[in-house]
């Protein structure tokens, strides 16, 4: 595997920062561990320049998508520093009066390596590989809820995450276990060329299918699909607050990233014979995921359970996109990955701005959950609270805001994809959600408090905040920068579906299966042993 | 459509659902009959299509071998998923992964085999009896209450049995392009399959990237449990959501 | 000249397949956490067979790569699941995972 370790440059860059803070975390000086923060967002500030300047370098490196890849590590590191502004201060709870004495810069190490992974999910070129970016992505974020705060629900919530997050493993492995199978090899490309193969054929065999099915219900799971997302409630609503915001963004772009990979392999073409059951299966999930995203979310009054429900709605809105897939009629907007990697990077954004405000108004003990505990906090805390208004605004989807424009761009691309019936469900489910979005801002502006607010003072939370409203309002207004890179992203899908990279790449497949790949992906007759050892 | 496989599912699902650990009565012989009547059926089925499959050789003594370290891997998985005593259910874990690793070494995959009885048998499950030992060394609450009622059992057996009778169908009825063949003759098989050198250079070839990133994983995973395992003050009811020990 | 140690690959896929279902079940059922854990890693060791099964058949060294990496990720793991057993050990004195479901909704 000829690897392009310059390509590689933004993943190094993120794991030596962790290194470097996880070392600095355990020094005796006080101040050197409270600049573990700014080190790990200066890594990652390093990070997503290093992927700028990859992405101008290379187009043709085999198989890697750079637009992808590049699209993946931006996202990465740029939501990752958000998300690191987002939790100033932690772990919360050891010890109130002194927050920051305990494991601060191991913690940091564990957000910069699971950014690694995420960032690496586009630069795969084999299933072994991706499993590895899969785990580094998901075993941090174990620890990070276990630990993240020192009290039971976080506990719960780590043991549910964990045991669940080793069973969607055991899954999806299962799913990669049958694609090795159908392909004789675990590279990208090998597994490319046997789909192209059966599908020309017109028959893929079921193993195939039985593997793409187990690896989405695996990774369903970490994009909290519904059925798959009981979880997720439970866990956004235990661990603590930027724990939580950072579990809204890392396992979710990780999964859109990987069901993205993992199609490509497919070539986005199965809509014939028995394959058929994996473009439905898609779509049942993304109807049910909106719904039940959505209508549970009304009955909370928890406000980190309400987002939990919100975010697995949104998890619905990006796989209609999926479901549509990158073929949509007509020029680049209208097809479905793009908006799903716009919606994707919009949302990340939105929702780790409105948990960093949400941190900011729980208070030191970040117990504050419950909608009264806000319940006209406008009025002390304007700032804050406009930040916090923009971003739910933003995840409603009213105009002037990146949401609307993802879900203008959802909607658009599953219209012009024939998903007609897909398009009518995303926007009945925008209405259903503005009703409890909207409770969120009636509390905090029309209510009377009815307690003292004893908020979480801290800079780093408010720029955090400010920052992730600012950037929606922007992008909302001026999309073009994201819309680019989501756009080159899914036109580097489309090409590499249209001209799949048959010979382009050497990659030392054994004897055996290069010569049967060329031909079918399994032989219609036994090899016998005979046959074999003949010269 | 296969009614051979299909009954050999359904024995199996009910062969388990009978053993899972309950309260009350205990219908372990009955279960045991059923898994043996299960394991009967689908040897039999196994063997018939082998024989269907290749004409001319039955291949049962060939597969001697497999039949019994299969069946000692599904018997022992079986005692490890319905045995109320935890212990037990450790020690039957051991002889699983003794049974897989024997599989491997028919499968020509020495190394891993070996790999497999050290970090399995050797040391995880070492540490995990020791937990159990340490767990159910305090006695006041006997383990005994939640490890014999097994929670939702019908449900976990119907929904994984139908998972796996799928599973099977599509394996054996995929026509032409399933996987009906036999595997190469050992000596067929290119020089070295298992061997060390051969897996080596594949690790730090191909995969040496991934191979890095397991390193990371590991480092992380230690610094993780020592995060997790370690005895904070108890600082809970300053918090206000105390934790007393249960009961 | 083949006097045993030549069953076919779909031998190996329906143990691989009953292994997984086996510790699917254990997962679902079981309620001691060491016990839930030891049902993953059935799971795990029926992809396993799956993996080396193939390789076998393929002749390529691939599938024998990925489970030394499953193997290591299954270390990684094991270690973190006997800190959350000892961290919950702690707590509540008991391995029973039904003593913790408090969060409701």
């Amino acid at each position: 595997m000829t690897t392009n370790i310059n390509g590689m440059c933004p993943e190094i860059i993120m794991i030596c920062g962790a290194l470097i803070v996880m070392l600095m975390g355990l020094s005796r000086n006080d101040t050197v561990r409270r600049s573990t923060l700014g080190v790990a967002v200066a890594s990652l500030i390093l990070a997503f320049i290093a992927a700028l300047r990859i992405g101008g370098i290379g187009t043709s490196a085999g198989w890697t998508l750079w637009p992808l890849a590049t699209y993946d590590t931006l996202l990465a590191s740029g939501v990752g520093i958000l998300t690191i502004l987002c939790s100033a201060g932690m772990p919360f709870g050891n010890e109130p009066e002194k927050p920051d004495r305990n494991y601060r810069g191991e913690y940091f190490a564990l957000m910069l390596t699971s950014l690694a992974g995420v960032s690496m999910i586009g630069k795969t070129t084999n299933l072994i590989w991706l499993f590895l970016a899969l785990e580094l992505v998901s075993i941090p974020t174990y620890i990070m809820v276990a630990t993240g705060r020192s009290n039971t629900p976080a506990q719960e919530a780590g043991i549910k995450y964990f045991f669940l997050g080793a069973l969607s493993a055991a899954i999806y492995l299962f799913g990669f276990s049958y694609l090795y199978g159908f392909a004789g090899s675990t590279s990208y490309v090998a597994i490319t060329a046997a789909f192209h193969a059966a599908l020309a054929t017109g028959h893929l065999p079921y193993v195939a299918i039985i593997g793409l099915i187990m690896v989405v219900i695996g990774i369903a799971y970490k994009i909290a699909a519904a059925p798959l997302h009981y979880y997720a409630p439970d866990v956004y609503q235990g661990a603590a607050t930027p724990v939580t915001a950072f579990l809204s963004f890392a396992p979710k772009a990780t999964g859109f990233f990987a069901l993205i990979m993992v199609f490509n392999l497919t070539g986005w073409r199965l809509s014939g014979g028995t394959a058929r059951v994996v473009p439905d299966l898609l779509i049942v999930l993304a109807v049910l995921t909106m719904f039940v995203g959505n209508v549970l979310a009304l009955l909370q009054r928890n406000i980190k359970r309400m987002l939990a429900y919100s975010s697995i709605s949104h998890s619905g809105y990006m796989l209609v996109g999926l479901a549509v897939g990158p073929f949509a009629a007509g020029n680049s907007p209208a097809s479905g990955i793009s908006a799903t990697l716009f919606y994707l990077g919009g949302y990340s954004i939105m929702t780790v701005g409105a948990f960093a405000a949400l941190t900011y108004m729980q208070g030191k003990s970040d117990a504050a959950e419950d909608l009264d505990d806000i319940a006209g906090i406008a009025g002390e805390h304007p700032f804050m609270a406009a930040c916090m208004a923009v971003c739910l605004f933003s995840l409603i989807g009213m105009p002037g805001t990146i949401g609307f424009l993802g879900k203008l761009f959802i909607v658009q691309s599953a219209l012009a994809g024939g998903h007609a019936v897909l398009a009518v469900l995303v926007v009945i489910n925008a209405a259903i959600a503005a009703a409890y979005y909207l409770r969120i801002v009636a509390a905090m502006y029309i209510r009377e408090p009815w307690s003292p607010f004893a908020v979480r003072q801290s800079t780093t939370l408010k720029a955090g905040a400010l920052l992730g409203a600012v950037l929606t309002v922007f992008f909302g207004i001026f999309p073009a920068l994201l819309f680019h890179q989501s756009n080159s992203s899914a036109a580097a899908v489309r090409s590499l579906v249209l001209n799949p990279p048959a010979g382009g790449i050497v990659e030392p497949v054994s004897r055996r299966a290069t010569g049967r790949l060329l031909k079918s992906p399994l032989p219609a007759v036994a090899p016998t042993a005979a046959a074999i050892s003949k010269p | 459509m296969d009614y051979a496989l299909i009954i050999a599912t359904a024995l199996g699902a009910i062969a388990l659902y009978l053993l899972l650990p309950r309260g009350r009565a205990n219908m372990v012989k009955l279960g045991g009959l059923a898994s043996v009547l299960a394991m009967g059926v689908g040897i039999t089925y196994l063997i018939h299509w082998t024989a269907a499959a290749h004409a001319g050789h039955t291949g049962i003594i060939e597969n001697l071998f497999f039949y019994a370290f299969a069946a000692l891997a599904l018997v022992s998985a079986a005692g490890v998923v319905c045995h109320p005593k935890p212990l037990y259910a450790a020690l039957y874990f051991v002889l699983m992964t003794l049974a897989v690793s024997g599989l491997f070494i028919m499968l020509m995959a020495e190394f891993i085999a070996v790999v497999l009885i050290i970090i399995y048998a050797g040391a995880i499950l070492v540490t995990y009896v020791f937990v159990i030992m340490l767990a159910s060394q305090g006695g006041q609450t006997p383990a005994a209450q939640y490890d014999t009622n097994s929670s939702d059992g019908f449900m976990a057996v119907f929904v994984s049995f139908v998972l796996l009778g799928t599973v099977l169908q599509a394996i054996f009825c995929a026509g032409p392009a399933g996987f009906m063949h036999s595997l190469p003759a050992p000596h067929a098989v290119a020089h070295g399959l298992g061997s060390l050198e051969v897996l080596g250079a594949n690790l730090y070839s191909r995969y040496a990237l991934p191979l890095e990133l397991a390193g990371i994983l590991l480092t992380i995973s230690l610094v993780g449990a020592v995060m997790i395992a370690r005895k904070n003050e108890p600082v809970a009811h300053v918090l206000g959501t105390g934790d007393l020990p249960a009961e | 000249m083949q006097t045993f140690g030549n069953p076919m690959l779909y031998h190996y896929l329906a143990l691989g397949a009953a292994l997984f279902t086996l510790g699917l079940i254990g997962f679902m059922v079981r309620r001691n956490m060491i016990m839930i854990f030891l049902s993953t890693e059935i799971m795990f060791q029926g992809i396993a067979i799956n993996l080396i099964a193939f390789s076998r058949y393929w002749q390529n060294a691939d599938g024998q790569s990925f489970v030394i990496f499953i193997l290591t990720v299954a270390a990684a793991e094991a270690s973190l699941a006997l800190g959350l057993v000892v961290m919950l050990f702690r707590r509540r004195q008991t391995l029973n995972v039904d003593t913790w479901s408090e969060m409701q909704g």
